[in-house]
């Protein structure tokens, strides 16, 4: 029909006619698609509508977004395999004799976990249902615990492999591995920074989570039995992160040769069987499938948006209100961290990063307090990991967090949904000192790829 | 080490596309009959020994430490594979040389009926002297290339001996492993997790409401999304060739990620409706939760308008979309070139699944309105 309106008013009206269809519970794929499609007619012209095939056909015909179904049925098959009990049980033993030692434990078998996962549905669950009970029954205190499983568990969308930066990479035209080993120490350092607060206020205040009692502490002989299981996690991880790290092969076949791996390590365990094989394979489609058609109906939604000149109007309406970069960037975190409250990872990804990215772009990132800034042709990487490790508190946010539900979902009922709400406050504070830390050393991100990478 | 130049043919990329998870099928619902599922298979070792046996894969899984001997063969055949290629570009570069230093002979070669000069005479001798040196070099450099080809030969025959050998052994240390894990006792038992849905779905207050028709058409997206499901078991192998394939037999192929994405690409598509239906499709909740099941039915009704818009309009313009490319016959621009309009008409029919589930669920929530009529909001 094509008729004319204000960007301001179009941006008005496209944003909250999507609110008005989230909050009425049409999911977030078709909400997306369906607005997009009114628009194009009512904005655009009918022809326009023939475009709608040809944009959604890149994506299925995308070479890097095959590495979302194979890293999903990877951590599917791992999950089968029975490899999540055999990790924390060693590292727990571990660490029995520290304070808050099953609290660290489950925070660091998380991280080996999310080394092998792209994903974090699994993890929260498996470890959930083996972690919490045990540190219950040794009077921990149900905040803290609940808390490290929180946190910890959410780390699988950010360690690499990850979901979360394949889609980035397709979205913002970024190379998928310098994003996957860039955000290897922002991982890395968001867990140390969990067990570091878990020890030192389980020091400060022994009954949050007292060590195991001597006679049930695993001597030495034990304890390097207990390695002999960690044997096949630790050779996977090497499998897949060196594959990718040392550019062997592309992330997508790294994903294929992991997967095969995880198949491998099933067939170890004797749980390799067709009806296992049949779980990994549905599980795996539901989640891609979800991934997926919100890709359609999100991108053909940006993409009228911009079209119509409304990332130039974000852009000017963000530039105008005179902040410095930094001063940007922090508003741009802020704007992700309330989205995070109501809409999972996938939405705001697709919808926020071809608007801000640009912004990014085009500003000058000098470094604060004379530290070193940002090379202008990092910007994408280092913005993708910031973004990446930002989301992990929208697992962690209520009303809408992914993470608070699965814990819930496999929680004994003592816990409530309120004890699950205030232990995430703490994390997520040590989230956003993740997320400052990441803006004011650029070099956590950068400096790996750098080395991987000659550019 | 041999190359192997195999191209995936059309017909068998289609056709292990459909049968496949007929098979799969078939194989699991065999296994769901049985009850004892535990122990290690016969069938799952032959598959290491074809896919990893090169590495012994097929002896670890029977958990035999014979195992070991594999890789150190391996990584010699890798190692001598590089010393055989060095030794071959100096056989290459030392024939050129001795090429060189000949046609240089050639030349300074005395033209007969001339006459010598002494300065003459020394260059020929020179060159004379520059040319059996080259050609003694050459000679030897052959050699060594014919005994380290000749070792690398060895070593890949000793390995093919070692996996026929293993082939027929299979069998008898299969046996023998599982006797031994029976003995052992049962396994500990398998920690199931529930299964996992992500937040904002299992709202749908449909899930519940049964009819013969909306069963059809839900039976329909099942056994489409359990169909394409397997073919994600067919991905991991296919990239495991791929990388197995350039690095120990030197073959890249040229259709191995061309099949696999456009595998996944047909996958999204047909799986929505699929998706739709197990309520993967994660809402925002943060309102629709707290409805009565009425409230979320009349909510429901009202946005399937938007719903309908979207798949509608996605199945016209997909249907124009695969019917362009259909009579064409339209083939991919790749070395491979396998057909592409049946990955473009999985778009018009993705949407028709998605269609028919939508209709489904429109019915489910008529019903549920009008069987709570007159119940007070809210309950």
């Amino acid at each position: 029909m094509g008729l004319e309106i204000d960007i301001a008013w179009l941006t008005l009206l496209m944003f909250g006619s999507l609110a008005a269809l989230l909050a009425l519970g049409l999911p977030m794929a078709f909400c997306t698609g369906s607005l997009a499609t009114i628009f194009l007619f009512v904005f655009g012209s009918p022809a326009l509508l023939n475009m709608m095939p040809s944009r959604i056909f890149p994506f299925m015909t995308d070479y890097q977004l095959s590495a979302i179904p194979l890293f999903i049925f990877m951590a599917a098959v791992l999950e089968k395999a029975g490899i999540i009990e055999e990790l924390f049980d060693a590292v727990y033993k571990w660490l029995g004799a520290l304070k808050g030692g099953l609290a660290s434990a489950t925070v660091i078998a998380c991280t080996l976990l999310a080394a092998m996962v792209g994903v974090v549905g699994a993890t929260e669950v498996t470890m959930g249902m083996i972690a919490l009970p045990a540190m219950l029954k040794r009077g921990y205190d149900q905040q803290l615990a609940c808390g490290a499983l929180l946190a910890g568990g959410t780390l699988g969308i950010l360690i690499p492999p990850s979901v979360m930066a394949i889609v980035y990479a397709v979205v913002a035209q970024q190379s998928l591995g310098e994003l996957l080993v860039g955000s290897i120490f922002p991982g890395m350092l968001l867990s140390g920074l969990y067990v570091g607060y878990i020890t030192i206020r389980c020091y400060i205040n022994p009954k949050l989570g007292p060590a195991l009692p001597v006679k049930e502490r695993a001597d030495w002989r034990e304890k390097l039995q207990l390695l002999k299981k960690t044997i096949a996690p630790i050779l996977l991880i090497l499998l897949v992160l060196g594959v990718i790290f040392f550019g062997v092969a592309t992330p997508v076949e790294a994903a294929g040769i992991g997967t095969f791996g995880a198949l491998f390590v099933a067939g170890l365990h004797r749980r390799l069987n067709w009806v296992n094989l049949q779980d990994a394979a549905i599980q795996t489609l539901k989640a891609t499938s979800m991934v997926m058609w919100i890709f359609f109906g999100a991108t053909m939604f940006v993409g009228f948006f911009i079209v119509k000149g409304g990332q130039e109007f974000v852009a000017n309406s963000i530039l105008g209100t005179g902040l410095p970069p930094y001063g940007i960037l922090l508003l741009m975190m802020v704007v992700l961290f309330v989205l995070g409250m109501f809409i999972d990872w996938v939405g705001i990804l697709l919808l926020t990063v071809p608007i801000f990215l640009p912004i990014m772009k085009g500003l000058e990132w000098s470094g604060l307090f004379g530290l070193p800034g940002v090379a202008p042709n990092d910007v994408a990487l280092w913005y993708g990991v910031i973004f990446m490790v930002n989301m992990q508190m929208a697992f962690l946010s209520p009303p809408f967090g992914y993470s608070l539900f699965y814990l819930k979902s496999v929680a004994p009922p003592e816990i409530s949904m309120g004890t699950i709400f205030r232990s995430a406050i703490h994390f997520m504070g040590l989230q956003w000192l993740g997320v400052g830390l990441c803006i004011l050393f650029p070099q956590i991100v950068l400096w790996l790829p750098s080395l991987v990478y000659t550019r | 080490m041999p190359e192997i130049n195999f191209v995936l043919p059309h017909w068998f990329y289609w056709g292990t596309l459909i049968l496949f998870p007929l098979i799969a099928m078939a194989m699991v619902a065999r296994e769901k009959k049985r009850t004892q599922r535990i122990g290690p298979s016969l069938f799952v070792a032959y598959l290491f020994w074809l896919t990893g046996g090169f590495i012994g894969l097929h002896r670890i899984y029977l958990r035999n430490v014979w195992a070991l001997i594999f890789l150190p063969v391996v990584i010699a055949i890798l190692y001598s594979n590089t010393v055989t290629r060095d030794h071959r570009e100096d056989v290459s570069r030392l024939r050129s040389a001795y090429e060189t230093a000949q046609s240089r002979l050639n030349r300074a070669k005395p033209i007969p009926g001339l006459e010598v000069t002494p300065g003459a005479t020394a260059r020929f001798a020179q060159a004379q002297a520059n040319a059996d040196k080259a050609k003694a070099d050459y000679r030897k450099a052959e050699d060594t290339l014919h005994s380290s080809d000749w070792i690398a030969t060895g070593l890949a025959i000793l390995l093919g001996l070692m996996l026929v050998g293993d082939a027929l052994l299979l069998p008898g240390l299969f046996k023998r492993v599982r006797a031994e894990e029976l003995a052992a006792g049962p396994p500990a038992p398998e920690l199931i997790p529930p299964e996992v849905v992500p937040q904002g779905t299992h709202e749908d207050p449909t899930a519940f409401v049964h009819t013969p028709l909306t069963n059809k058409l839900d039976a329909i997206s099942t056994r489409v999304g359990e169909f394409v499901a397997y073919w994600a078991i067919l991905s991991v192998f296919a990239y495991y060739y791929e990388v197995v394939g350039r690095y120990f037999l030197n073959s890249p192929t040229n259709w191995v990620h061309e099949s696999m994405f456009l595998m996944f690409g047909m996958q999204y598509m047909l799986s929505g409706a699929y998706g739709y239906l197990s309520d993967q499709h994660v809402r925002v909740d943060v309102f629709y939760s707290q409805f009565s099941v009425r409230g979320k039915a009349i909510a429901d009704i009202f946005t399937s308008i938007f719903f309908f818009i979207f798949v509608g309009t996605m199945l016209w313009t997909g249907y124009n979309f695969a019917a362009d490319a259909t009579r064409g016959n339209e083939m991919s621009f790749t070395e491979w070139g396998v057909q592409y309009w049946p990955v473009k008409l999985t778009l018009p029919i993705g949407a028709a699944l998605l269609l028919l589930q939508g209709i489904s669920k429109l019915i489910k929530d008529i019903i549920i309105v009008s069987r709570t009529r007159g119940v007070s909001h809210g309950s």
